[in-house]
Protein backbone atom coordinates (compact mmCIF):
# COMPACT_ATOMS: atom_id res chain seq x y z
CA UNK A 1 0.00 0.00 0.00
CA UNK A 2 2.73 2.42 0.97
CA UNK A 3 4.83 1.33 -1.99
CA UNK A 4 1.88 1.93 -4.27
CA UNK A 5 1.37 5.42 -2.85
CA UNK A 6 5.09 6.14 -3.21
CA UNK A 7 5.09 4.94 -6.80
CA UNK A 8 2.02 6.95 -7.77
CA UNK A 9 3.48 10.04 -6.07
CA UNK A 10 6.76 9.69 -7.95
CA UNK A 11 4.88 9.26 -11.23
CA UNK A 12 2.83 12.36 -10.42
CA UNK A 13 5.91 14.43 -9.70
CA UNK A 14 7.51 13.31 -12.96
CA UNK A 15 4.28 14.15 -14.81
CA UNK A 16 4.31 17.57 -13.12
CA UNK A 17 7.85 18.23 -14.32
CA UNK A 18 6.94 17.17 -17.86
CA UNK A 19 3.88 19.45 -17.79
CA UNK A 20 5.83 22.37 -16.38
CA UNK A 21 8.86 22.15 -18.67
CA UNK A 22 7.84 20.41 -21.87
CA UNK A 23 4.10 21.03 -22.33
CA UNK A 24 3.51 24.47 -20.82
CA UNK A 25 4.80 27.35 -22.93
CA UNK A 26 7.24 30.02 -21.88
CA UNK A 27 5.13 32.73 -20.29
CA UNK A 28 5.02 35.86 -22.46
CA UNK A 29 5.84 38.54 -19.87
CA UNK A 30 8.01 36.80 -17.29
CA UNK A 31 9.79 34.32 -19.49
CA UNK A 32 11.01 31.02 -18.12
CA UNK A 33 11.17 32.05 -14.46
CA UNK A 34 7.39 31.67 -14.43
CA UNK A 35 8.03 27.90 -14.37
CA UNK A 36 9.05 28.30 -10.71
CA UNK A 37 5.33 28.81 -10.14
CA UNK A 38 4.73 25.06 -10.68
CA UNK A 39 6.78 24.54 -7.53
CA UNK A 40 5.89 27.62 -5.53
CA UNK A 41 2.09 27.55 -5.71
CA UNK A 42 1.61 23.78 -5.07
CA UNK A 43 4.04 24.13 -2.13
CA UNK A 44 1.95 26.81 -0.48
CA UNK A 45 -1.16 24.75 -1.16
CA UNK A 46 0.41 21.82 0.72
CA UNK A 47 1.29 24.21 3.56
CA UNK A 48 -2.33 25.41 3.76
CA UNK A 49 -3.57 21.83 3.66
CA UNK A 50 -1.04 20.67 6.26
CA UNK A 51 -1.93 23.40 8.75
CA UNK A 52 -5.63 22.77 8.14
CA UNK A 53 -5.03 19.12 9.06
CA UNK A 54 -3.14 20.25 12.18
CA UNK A 55 -6.19 22.32 13.16
CA UNK A 56 -8.67 19.46 12.70
CA UNK A 57 -6.42 16.85 14.33
CA UNK A 58 -5.79 19.18 17.27
CA UNK A 59 -9.53 19.70 17.83
CA UNK A 60 -10.07 15.95 17.64
CA UNK A 61 -7.26 15.36 20.11
CA UNK A 62 -8.68 17.80 22.63
CA UNK A 63 -12.11 16.19 22.33
CA UNK A 64 -11.16 12.51 22.28
CA UNK A 65 -7.59 12.43 23.63
CA UNK A 66 -6.70 10.01 20.82
CA UNK A 67 -2.92 9.72 20.49
CA UNK A 68 -3.22 8.97 16.78
CA UNK A 69 -4.78 12.42 16.27
CA UNK A 70 -1.90 13.99 18.19
CA UNK A 71 0.65 12.18 16.05
CA UNK A 72 -1.17 13.23 12.89
CA UNK A 73 -1.08 16.88 14.02
CA UNK A 74 2.63 16.61 14.80
CA UNK A 75 3.49 14.95 11.48
CA UNK A 76 1.36 17.37 9.49
CA UNK A 77 2.88 20.42 11.20
CA UNK A 78 6.38 19.21 10.37
CA UNK A 79 5.53 18.63 6.71
CA UNK A 80 3.74 21.99 6.65
CA UNK A 81 6.85 23.77 7.93
CA UNK A 82 8.92 22.00 5.28
CA UNK A 83 6.64 23.18 2.48
CA UNK A 84 6.26 26.70 3.90
CA UNK A 85 10.05 26.92 3.84
CA UNK A 86 10.07 25.73 0.23
CA UNK A 87 7.39 28.29 -0.65
CA UNK A 88 9.46 31.12 0.81
CA UNK A 89 12.72 29.96 -0.77
CA UNK A 90 11.29 29.38 -4.26
CA UNK A 91 9.36 32.64 -4.05
CA UNK A 92 12.52 34.51 -3.18
CA UNK A 93 14.39 32.92 -6.10
CA UNK A 94 11.48 33.95 -8.36
CA UNK A 95 11.30 37.45 -6.91
CA UNK A 96 14.87 38.42 -7.77
CA UNK A 97 14.53 38.24 -11.57
CA UNK A 98 10.85 39.26 -11.61
CA UNK A 99 10.52 42.02 -9.05
CA UNK A 100 14.17 42.96 -8.82
CA UNK A 101 14.43 42.05 -5.12
CA UNK A 102 15.00 38.82 -3.18
CA UNK A 103 12.86 40.06 -0.33
CA UNK A 104 10.61 42.91 0.76
CA UNK A 105 8.43 43.34 3.83
CA UNK A 106 5.04 43.49 2.17
CA UNK A 107 2.02 41.95 3.88
CA UNK A 108 2.18 38.64 1.98
CA UNK A 109 5.86 38.03 2.69
CA UNK A 110 5.59 39.20 6.29
CA UNK A 111 2.54 37.07 7.04
CA UNK A 112 4.01 33.94 5.48
CA UNK A 113 7.20 34.45 7.53
CA UNK A 114 5.09 34.70 10.68
CA UNK A 115 3.28 31.51 9.66
CA UNK A 116 6.60 29.73 9.18
CA UNK A 117 8.08 30.85 12.48
CA UNK A 118 4.91 30.12 14.47
CA UNK A 119 4.85 26.50 13.34
CA UNK A 120 8.59 26.23 13.96
CA UNK A 121 7.70 27.34 17.48
CA UNK A 122 4.99 24.68 17.54
CA UNK A 123 7.55 21.98 16.71
CA UNK A 124 9.93 23.36 19.33
CA UNK A 125 7.20 23.32 21.96
CA UNK A 126 6.48 19.69 21.12
CA UNK A 127 10.08 18.76 21.79
CA UNK A 128 10.36 20.92 24.88
CA UNK A 129 7.72 19.55 27.20
CA UNK A 130 8.77 16.27 28.77
CA UNK A 131 5.35 15.14 29.90
CA UNK A 132 3.76 13.55 26.84
CA UNK A 133 0.15 14.26 27.61
CA UNK A 134 0.74 17.81 28.73
CA UNK A 135 2.91 18.55 25.68
CA UNK A 136 0.24 17.20 23.37
CA UNK A 137 -2.41 19.37 25.02
CA UNK A 138 -0.34 22.57 24.74
CA UNK A 139 0.58 21.76 21.15
CA UNK A 140 -3.08 21.18 20.26
CA UNK A 141 -4.02 24.61 21.59
CA UNK A 142 -1.16 26.25 19.67
CA UNK A 143 -2.06 24.23 16.58
CA UNK A 144 -5.56 25.66 16.69
CA UNK A 145 -4.49 29.25 17.39
CA UNK A 146 -1.76 29.32 14.73
CA UNK A 147 -4.17 28.12 12.04
CA UNK A 148 -5.71 31.59 11.96
CA UNK A 149 -2.57 32.69 10.14
CA UNK A 150 -3.51 30.72 7.05
CA UNK A 151 -6.38 33.00 5.89
CA UNK A 152 -4.24 35.99 6.90
CA UNK A 153 -1.53 34.85 4.48
CA UNK A 154 -3.94 34.01 1.69
CA UNK A 155 -6.03 37.20 1.83
CA UNK A 156 -3.18 39.57 2.73
CA UNK A 157 -2.88 40.56 -0.92
CA UNK A 158 -6.49 41.82 -0.82
CA UNK A 159 -6.46 43.37 2.64
CA UNK A 160 -3.25 45.37 2.28
CA UNK A 161 -1.22 46.97 -0.49
CA UNK A 162 1.45 44.49 -1.46
CA UNK A 163 4.15 43.89 -4.02
CA UNK A 164 2.99 40.31 -4.36
CA UNK A 165 0.26 39.86 -6.95
CA UNK A 166 -3.17 38.45 -6.04
CA UNK A 167 -3.84 34.75 -6.72
CA UNK A 168 -4.63 33.60 -10.24
CA UNK A 169 -5.97 30.17 -9.42
CA UNK A 170 -7.00 29.80 -5.76
CA UNK A 171 -9.78 32.39 -6.06
CA UNK A 172 -13.33 32.78 -7.38
CA UNK A 173 -14.06 34.58 -10.64
CA UNK A 174 -12.77 34.33 -14.19
CA UNK A 175 -9.36 32.86 -14.89
CA UNK A 176 -6.32 34.97 -15.66
CA UNK A 177 -4.21 32.17 -17.08
CA UNK A 178 -4.24 30.14 -20.31
CA UNK A 179 -5.68 26.63 -19.95
CA UNK A 180 -2.34 24.96 -20.56
CA UNK A 181 -0.73 26.74 -17.60
CA UNK A 182 -3.75 25.89 -15.44
CA UNK A 183 -3.44 22.24 -16.48
CA UNK A 184 0.27 22.15 -15.62
CA UNK A 185 -0.49 23.70 -12.25
CA UNK A 186 -3.28 21.22 -11.51
CA UNK A 187 -1.05 18.22 -12.26
CA UNK A 188 1.51 19.63 -9.84
CA UNK A 189 -1.20 20.29 -7.24
CA UNK A 190 -2.22 16.64 -7.43
CA UNK A 191 1.37 15.38 -7.26
CA UNK A 192 2.21 17.59 -4.28
CA UNK A 193 -0.96 16.55 -2.48
CA UNK A 194 0.07 12.90 -2.91
CA UNK A 195 3.55 13.75 -1.68
CA UNK A 196 1.97 15.39 1.37
CA UNK A 197 -0.09 12.27 2.14
CA UNK A 198 2.96 10.07 1.63
CA UNK A 199 5.17 12.17 3.91
CA UNK A 200 2.56 12.57 6.65
CA UNK A 201 1.65 8.89 6.82
CA UNK A 202 5.31 7.93 6.99
CA UNK A 203 6.11 10.57 9.58
CA UNK A 204 3.13 9.55 11.71
CA UNK A 205 4.33 5.94 11.52
CA UNK A 206 7.79 6.95 12.71
CA UNK A 207 6.18 8.86 15.58
CA UNK A 208 4.18 5.79 16.53
CA UNK A 209 7.31 3.62 16.48
CA UNK A 210 9.07 6.22 18.63
CA UNK A 211 6.24 6.18 21.15
CA UNK A 212 6.30 2.36 21.23
CA UNK A 213 10.06 2.32 21.70
CA UNK A 214 9.76 4.71 24.65
CA UNK A 215 6.99 2.75 26.31
CA UNK B 1 17.24 38.51 -21.07
CA UNK B 2 15.60 35.12 -20.75
CA UNK B 3 18.87 33.24 -21.17
CA UNK B 4 20.17 34.02 -17.69
CA UNK B 5 16.86 33.28 -16.06
CA UNK B 6 17.23 29.51 -16.45
CA UNK B 7 19.71 29.77 -13.61
CA UNK B 8 16.95 30.86 -11.26
CA UNK B 9 14.67 28.05 -12.47
CA UNK B 10 17.39 25.44 -11.98
CA UNK B 11 18.24 26.86 -8.55
CA UNK B 12 14.61 26.68 -7.39
CA UNK B 13 14.01 23.13 -8.64
CA UNK B 14 17.42 21.97 -7.45
CA UNK B 15 16.82 23.31 -3.97
CA UNK B 16 13.38 21.69 -3.81
CA UNK B 17 14.79 18.35 -4.96
CA UNK B 18 17.56 18.42 -2.34
CA UNK B 19 15.18 19.34 0.50
CA UNK B 20 12.48 16.82 -0.40
CA UNK B 21 14.90 13.95 -0.98
CA UNK B 22 16.70 14.74 2.29
CA UNK B 23 13.41 14.63 4.21
CA UNK B 24 12.41 11.38 2.53
CA UNK B 25 15.76 9.83 3.42
CA UNK B 26 15.40 11.02 7.01
CA UNK B 27 12.02 9.27 7.26
CA UNK B 28 13.36 6.03 5.75
CA UNK B 29 16.43 6.00 7.98
CA UNK B 30 14.51 6.78 11.16
CA UNK B 31 11.98 4.08 10.43
CA UNK B 32 14.74 1.51 9.83
CA UNK B 33 16.44 2.50 13.09
CA UNK B 34 13.28 2.11 15.12
CA UNK B 35 12.37 -1.20 13.54
CA UNK B 36 15.92 -2.45 14.07
CA UNK B 37 15.99 -1.66 17.80
CA UNK B 38 12.51 -3.16 18.32
CA UNK B 39 11.97 -6.80 19.29
CA UNK B 40 12.47 -7.78 15.66
CA UNK B 41 8.93 -9.01 15.23
CA UNK B 42 8.12 -6.68 12.36
CA UNK B 43 10.81 -7.47 9.80
CA UNK B 44 13.05 -10.38 10.73
CA UNK B 45 14.75 -10.61 7.32
CA UNK B 46 16.21 -7.18 7.74
CA UNK B 47 18.70 -8.28 10.40
CA UNK B 48 20.32 -11.23 8.66
CA UNK B 49 23.72 -9.58 8.61
CA UNK B 50 23.07 -7.65 11.77
CA UNK B 51 23.02 -4.48 9.68
CA UNK B 52 19.51 -3.40 8.85
CA UNK B 53 20.45 -1.27 5.84
CA UNK B 54 22.49 -3.83 3.95
CA UNK B 55 19.50 -5.80 2.71
CA UNK B 56 18.33 -4.40 -0.63
CA UNK B 57 15.05 -6.28 -0.44
CA UNK B 58 14.06 -4.44 2.71
CA UNK B 59 14.56 -1.04 1.18
CA UNK B 60 11.61 1.01 0.15
CA UNK B 61 11.15 2.22 -3.39
CA UNK B 62 11.70 5.83 -4.29
CA UNK B 63 10.22 7.86 -2.75
CA UNK C 1 20.13 20.59 31.47
CA UNK C 2 21.83 20.74 28.07
CA UNK C 3 18.58 19.83 26.36
CA UNK C 4 16.82 22.51 28.35
CA UNK C 5 19.36 25.13 27.30
CA UNK C 6 18.91 24.18 23.66
CA UNK C 7 15.18 24.76 23.93
CA UNK C 8 15.65 28.07 25.69
CA UNK C 9 17.98 29.28 22.93
CA UNK C 10 15.53 28.04 20.30
CA UNK C 11 12.65 29.73 22.06
CA UNK C 12 14.49 33.04 22.29
CA UNK C 13 15.43 32.89 18.59
CA UNK C 14 11.84 32.17 17.60
CA UNK C 15 10.39 34.83 19.87
CA UNK C 16 12.92 37.35 18.54
CA UNK C 17 12.17 36.50 14.92
CA UNK C 18 8.44 36.74 15.58
CA UNK C 19 8.82 40.09 17.32
CA UNK C 20 10.90 41.44 14.43
CA UNK C 21 8.36 40.26 11.85
CA UNK C 22 5.45 41.78 13.72
CA UNK C 23 7.45 45.01 13.98
CA UNK C 24 8.16 44.88 10.24
CA UNK C 25 4.49 44.14 9.61
CA UNK C 26 3.28 47.13 11.61
CA UNK C 27 5.88 49.59 10.30
CA UNK C 28 6.19 48.40 6.70
CA UNK C 29 3.48 46.00 5.55
CA UNK C 30 0.45 47.82 6.95
CA UNK C 31 1.08 50.68 4.53
CA UNK C 32 3.50 49.01 2.16
CA UNK C 33 3.54 51.92 -0.26
CA UNK C 34 1.95 55.33 -0.70
CA UNK C 35 0.32 56.36 -3.96
CA UNK C 36 1.35 59.45 -5.96
CA UNK C 37 -1.83 61.22 -4.76
CA UNK C 38 -0.96 60.51 -1.12
CA UNK C 39 2.60 61.69 -1.61
CA UNK C 40 1.42 64.86 -3.36
CA UNK C 41 -0.97 65.60 -0.49
CA UNK C 42 1.81 65.87 2.10
CA UNK C 43 5.34 65.53 0.68
CA UNK C 44 8.19 65.72 3.17
CA UNK C 45 11.58 66.38 1.51
CA UNK C 46 14.26 63.93 2.56
CA UNK C 47 11.84 61.44 4.10
CA UNK C 48 12.07 57.83 2.92
CA UNK C 49 9.01 56.57 1.12
CA UNK C 50 7.89 53.53 -0.74
CA UNK C 51 5.90 54.76 -3.73
CA UNK C 52 3.62 52.54 -5.81
CA UNK C 53 1.85 53.18 -9.09
CA UNK C 54 1.91 52.72 -12.84
CA UNK C 55 4.60 53.96 -15.19
CA UNK C 56 2.87 56.47 -17.52
CA UNK C 57 3.22 55.32 -21.15
CA UNK C 58 5.49 57.62 -23.13
CA UNK C 59 7.17 59.08 -20.04
CA UNK C 60 10.10 56.68 -19.79
CA UNK C 61 13.59 57.74 -20.83
CA UNK C 62 16.77 55.79 -20.16
CA UNK C 63 20.33 56.77 -20.93
CA UNK C 64 22.25 53.45 -21.10
CA UNK C 65 25.67 55.06 -20.75
CA UNK C 66 25.01 57.19 -17.69
CA UNK C 67 22.26 54.82 -16.42
CA UNK C 68 20.01 57.84 -15.89
CA UNK C 69 16.41 56.70 -15.77
CA UNK C 70 13.43 59.01 -15.56
CA UNK C 71 9.70 58.46 -15.82
CA UNK C 72 6.36 59.55 -14.42
CA UNK C 73 4.49 57.41 -11.92
CA UNK C 74 0.70 57.68 -11.77
CA UNK C 75 -2.18 56.29 -9.74
CA UNK C 76 -4.87 57.68 -12.04
CA UNK C 77 -5.43 60.85 -10.05
CA UNK C 78 -1.96 62.29 -9.48
CA UNK C 79 1.48 61.88 -11.03
CA UNK C 80 5.00 62.09 -9.62
CA UNK C 81 8.20 62.63 -11.65
CA UNK C 82 10.81 60.02 -10.77
CA UNK C 83 14.56 59.84 -11.32
CA UNK C 84 16.80 56.84 -10.77
CA UNK C 85 20.35 55.76 -11.53
CA UNK C 86 20.78 52.14 -12.49
CA UNK C 87 19.34 49.28 -14.49
CA UNK C 88 15.66 48.52 -13.77
CA UNK C 89 14.41 44.90 -13.47
CA UNK C 90 13.38 43.10 -16.67
CA UNK C 91 9.68 43.43 -16.01
CA UNK C 92 9.84 47.17 -15.45
CA UNK C 93 8.27 49.14 -18.30
CA UNK C 94 5.70 51.64 -19.50
CA UNK C 95 2.12 50.84 -18.63
CA UNK C 96 3.24 48.41 -15.89
CA UNK C 97 3.12 48.64 -12.13
CA UNK C 98 6.17 49.49 -10.06
CA UNK C 99 7.05 50.02 -6.41
CA UNK C 100 9.91 52.41 -5.70
CA UNK C 101 12.01 52.93 -2.60
CA UNK C 102 13.50 56.36 -2.26
CA UNK C 103 12.82 59.87 -1.06
CA UNK C 104 11.11 63.04 -2.07
CA UNK C 105 13.53 65.83 -2.96
CA UNK C 106 13.16 69.55 -2.41
CA UNK C 107 13.61 69.97 -6.18
CA UNK C 108 10.18 68.45 -6.75
CA UNK C 109 10.96 64.94 -7.94
CA UNK C 110 11.13 61.50 -6.37
CA UNK C 111 14.63 60.07 -6.15
CA UNK C 112 14.33 56.28 -6.36
CA UNK C 113 17.08 54.10 -4.87
CA UNK C 114 15.40 50.80 -5.68
CA UNK C 115 12.90 49.94 -8.40
CA UNK C 116 10.74 46.86 -8.03
CA UNK C 117 8.43 45.69 -10.80
CA UNK C 118 4.93 44.81 -9.64
CA UNK C 119 3.71 41.77 -11.47
CA UNK C 120 0.04 41.33 -12.35
CA UNK C 121 -1.84 38.07 -11.77
CA UNK C 122 -2.31 37.66 -15.52
CA UNK C 123 -0.34 35.06 -17.41
CA UNK C 124 -0.11 34.77 -21.16
CA UNK C 125 1.20 32.21 -23.58
CA UNK C 126 3.71 33.60 -26.05
CA UNK C 127 2.45 34.31 -29.56
CA UNK C 128 4.43 31.41 -30.91
CA UNK C 129 2.44 28.55 -29.46
CA UNK C 130 5.01 25.94 -30.49
CA UNK C 131 7.65 27.33 -28.19
CA UNK C 132 7.54 24.62 -25.55
CA UNK C 133 9.88 24.73 -22.58
CA UNK C 134 12.41 22.11 -23.59
CA UNK C 135 12.92 23.74 -27.00
CA UNK C 136 13.55 27.02 -25.24
CA UNK C 137 16.01 25.29 -22.95
CA UNK C 138 17.92 23.71 -25.84
CA UNK C 139 18.01 27.07 -27.59
CA UNK C 140 19.51 28.63 -24.49
CA UNK C 141 22.03 25.81 -24.12
CA UNK C 142 23.12 26.39 -27.71
CA UNK C 143 23.72 29.98 -26.77
CA UNK C 144 21.02 31.48 -28.94
CA UNK C 145 19.44 33.42 -26.13
CA UNK C 146 15.85 34.22 -26.91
Amino acid sequence: MRRLLGGVTLAGLVAGLVMGFAIAPREATQGNVQRIMYLHVPSVWVAYLAFGVVLVASVVYLMRRAEAADRLAHASAEVGVLFTGLTIATGSIWGKPTWGAWWTWDARLTSVSILFVMYLGYLLLRGMIEDRERGARFAAVLGIVAAFNVPLVHFSVYWWRTLHQPPSLMKPGPGTMPDIIVAALLVNFAAFTLLYVYFVTRRARVLRLEAEAEA
Amino acid sequence: MTAGNWGFVVAAYGLAAVVLIAYWRFLVRREKELQGQGSGVSEPQASVSGHPRSEPASRSPLP
Amino acid sequence: MNRRRKFIVGGVVIAGALAYMIYAGVTQSAVYFVTPAELRAAPVPGKAYRLGGMVVPGSLTWEPRSLDLSFTLSDGTATVPVRHKGTPPDLFGEGRGAVLEGSWTADGYFKANLIMAKHSEEYKAPHDKNEAGYRELFKTLRGEGR
